[in-house]
């Protein structure tokens, strides 16, 4: 970070040594043109003196046009600076009077407004002024280096706009990335904290199963003792048929083997029958949503890890169950379509936003970060329907519900492939 | 102003200045060979070329602006292409000549002062009037035919005219039967006002006006007269309304408007007041005794000046042939004139 902004700082620095220098030449020759503009003008005036023009009662010993013009040919031609003039002579009792072009009140009528338009420099004898020049300037010259320093100064501008944005632009993109790795870095502590809890969980489950088959043998072997007081017998009954209760969720479940991402080998399983699983496995979840299965009978098994496959479905159910807070409907559907087995999990959530969409099968992606998802559920999912052969995706969202479609390879083990 | 522009400046004014001195040193080293005493070495030596023994042929001529647009450079041409003429160089030779020279009047009394006082000059280019004034023994040639004079057969004349701008009193004034403003109205103004004039010694610009005026019986003479060199600068002067009136050569003003391309009518810029009878154009003379019936130089000199003005024709001037009697008019006219100013002078100093 430090070096981009010593490259940054170096570049700015040197645009600016550059343009200070541009823009002192520039002045320069600014100031060059109209210091020598001044001294053609000086010059001009002092041609037409008084000894050349008269003054304004001094018509006897007036000038002569053919000198005027002389100076005129020599004076203004190819000028850099004066493009054109025009030179009055006042007359006592008549005004001022054009006398330089001699044609020119001529071929304008309006030529006092367009005097008006011209620089006038009084010509001057003391306190008598005797006449006048009027300059028609050639600014092309400085109008360019004006136009070169204003075009500069706006590069300048341009330029250093567009390094302060490139590092504004920097910045902004090294806080956001600092803020996501804090929270991803949360989140991970938060998984690692779940991950420990559900390890934990299975050696629970692992080891109260031993002292519940302690109960229950204790249990068979009071009822074997013989017969004892009926109350007794129904009281140790009903304890053994909690202990049945707990096995048998156990065996329903195979909730262990579940928490323990137990990876024994992929096997042709029933889809129908890992999706009722699934659900009895998030069923705690439900709340008041109705749950509608529509299966297809008779589907043909795929060659799948039944318990990864299930982390998959249970995942997607869950996230539904969680969009729709509680009340709607989920429902499933399964079918063939060709050669792959096509699973529909359909909610009537609110939908996924569509900014959301490209990347919700990205890792530590969530939409529920203040609700205890890690972002990982979808993106784990997959990968395990991938590394199956088959493929997941958003079907459809919108206001009226999103559904996911797994479709797997039917009856196809990798090694067929 | 750029240096450049200034060093410009500075050599215009150099080489005018070294013009005035060449003109000074020819007028006074022509002035100087053309006498009567044995010749010597020119002082200068900056106006004749080469140097000989033998006294110059004077080709005498009055400042440039009095017969625009023969220039001083022009003159300096035609003297090189005689002086490059053999024959013409051995017709010099036997009348006692070198070569030529040329002699630039400082202005219209030193160009009549020179052609009357010995030696003289052998052949003027002179206003009309000048060789009306002067007493010297001259025969007339040529007279100088702009593309405004009018005639034939030796008679070549041009018209003066006073005219007055769009914002005078009396432009587009109410005309008499013969389309002419009132003489006494025009006098009224043309003594009263400023009036741009070409020079006390111009016929068409100066003379013949006034001569007109005192001829209706109206002291006509101009209380501000603005003498401005030539036509042109009196039409100027009266187009950008420096002054109100002015008298010039007719056609000029027209030629102008032309050469500046000013799309606006005449009738709209300028009114013409009054045409006066037409004056006799500047002439050629030759010193009598060279008049070309009785001289083979003068002969030579004439064919030469023909030639040069055919290949070398200023201002669209043309050389016509001319002779002493169209002058007569002219001669009667100035001296009238002088008599009508003498009087009203003693009049008004009564």
């Amino acid at each position: 970070m430090k070096r981009v902004d010593r490259t940054n700082l170096a570049l700015m620095a040197v645009i600016a040594l550059f343009a200070v220098f541009a823009l002192g030449l520039l002045f320069w020759l600014k100031g060059r043109f109209e210091r020598e503009r001044e001294e053609t003008i000086a010059a001009v005036t002092r041609h037409f003196s008084p000894a050349v023009l008269g003054l304004p009662d001094d018509l006897e010993r007036t000038f002569r046009f053919a000198d005027l013009e002389q100076i005129y040919a020599t004076l203004i031609p190819h000028n850099a600076y004066v493009r054109d003039i025009v030179v009055t002579k006042r007359i006592a009792g008549r005004g001022e009077r054009i006398v330089l072009p001699f044609q020119y009140s001529l071929l304008h009528a309006d030529w006092q407004a367009r005097l008006s338009r011209l620089e006038r420099h009084p010509l001057s004898s003391g306190d008598i002024e005797y006449g006048a020049i009027y300059f028609d300037f050639d600014h092309s010259r400085l109008n360019s280096v004006r136009l070169a320093i204003g075009s500069l100064a706006v590069l300048l501008v341009l330029v250093l706009a567009v390094v302060a944005r490139r590092l504004y632009v920097q910045e902004a993109a090294l806080t956001r990335t600092t803020v996501e790795l804090e929270e991803k870095k949360r989140e991970l502590v938060e998984l690692e904290r779940l991950s420990l809890a559900g390890r934990l969980s299975a050696n629970i489950f692992h080891d109260i199963r031993k002292p519940l088959l302690n109960i229950r043998l204790e249990v068979e072997e009071i009822e074997a003792a013989g017969p004892a007081a009926e109350d007794l017998r129904g009281r140790t009954a009903a304890i053994r048929r909690q202990v049945e209760l707990f096995f048998n969720i156990l065996r329903d479940l195979n909730i262990e083997r579940f928490i323990r991402g137990d990876q024994a080998g992929a096997e042709f399983v029933s889809v129908n029958e890992l999706l009722e699983r699934s659900c009895a496995l998030v069923r705690y979840e439900r709340g008041g949503v109705e749950v509608v299965a529509n299966f297809t009978p008779n589907l043909p098994p795929v060659y799948a890890f039944p318990y990864r496959l299930m982390q998959v479905f249970s995942n997607i159910i869950l996230n539904a169950y969680q969009a729709m807070g509680s009340q709607g409907r989920l429902t499933l559907t399964t079918l063939q379509e060709g050669g792959e087995v096509v699973v529909r999990i359909a909610d009537t959530g609110p939908g996924i936003p569509p900014e959301h969409l490209p990347r919700i099968f990205e890792p530590f992606h969530s939409t529920r970060q203040n609700s205890g998802g890690s972002g990982l559920g979808l993106y784990i999912s997959k990968g395990i329907v991938e590394d199956m052969g088959g493929r997941i995706a958003v079907a459809a969202t919108g206001p009226e519900g999103t559904c996911f479609e797994v479709r797997l390879p039917v009856g196809r083990a990798p090694s067929d492939a | 102003m750029s240096r450049e522009q200034g060093n410009s400046i500075a050599k215009v004014s150099r080489r005018r200045a070294l013009g005035y001195l060449g003109a000074w040193a020819v007028a006074t080293g022509g002035g100087v060979f053309a006498g009567e005493a044995p010749p010597s070495p020119a002082p200068h030596g900056a106006a004749f070329e080469p140097m000989s023994s033998a006294r110059p042929f004077t080709l005498g001529f009055i400042r440039p602006e009095a017969l625009e647009p023969l220039s001083a450079t022009w003159f300096r041409r035609l003297q090189r292409f005689l002086d490059s003429d053999v024959p013409f160089r051995e017709a010099l030779k036997r009348e006692g000549y070198g070569s030529v020279g040329l002699v630039a009047a400082e202005g219209f009394n030193d160009l009549v002062r020179r052609m009357e006082v010995a030696p003289g000059l052998d052949c003027v280019f002179c206003p009309a009037l000048a060789y009306c004034r002067q007493v010297g023994d001259y025969a007339v040639v040529f007279q100088l035919r702009g593309p405004n004079d009018r005639g034939r057969d030796k008679y070549i004349f041009q018209f003066g005219v006073i005219l007055v701008n769009r914002h005078h009193p009396l432009y587009r004034a109410p005309r008499s039967r013969d389309e002419q403003v009132p003489r006494r109205l025009i006098a009224r103004h043309f003594v009263s006002e400023p009036v741009a004039l070409v020079s006390p010694y111009s016929a068409a610009g100066y003379v013949y006006p006034c001569h007109e005026l005192f001829k209706a019986g109206i002291r006509a003479v101009p209380g501000q007269p603005i003498f401005c060199g030539s036509s042109e600068e009196v039409v100027k002067m009266v187009l950008s309304d420096v002054v109100g009136m002015g008298a010039c050569e007719q056609g000029v003003a027209e030629d102008l408007l032309r050469r500046y391309a000013i799309p606006t009518p005449p009738e709209q810029l300028y009114d013409v007041l009054l045409t006066t009878p037409g004056s006799p154009t500047d002439p050629v003379v030759f010193r009598r005794r060279f008049s070309p019936d009785r001289s083979e130089l003068g002969r030579r000199l004439k064919d030469l000046l023909g030639r040069f003005f055919s290949a070398d024709r200023p201002g669209a001037i043309r050389l016509e042939d001319s002779e002493d009697s169209a002058f007569a008019a002219l001669r009667a006219a100035w001296n009238e004139f002088e008599t009508l100013s003498a009087e009203t002078d003693a009049l008004e100093t009564r």
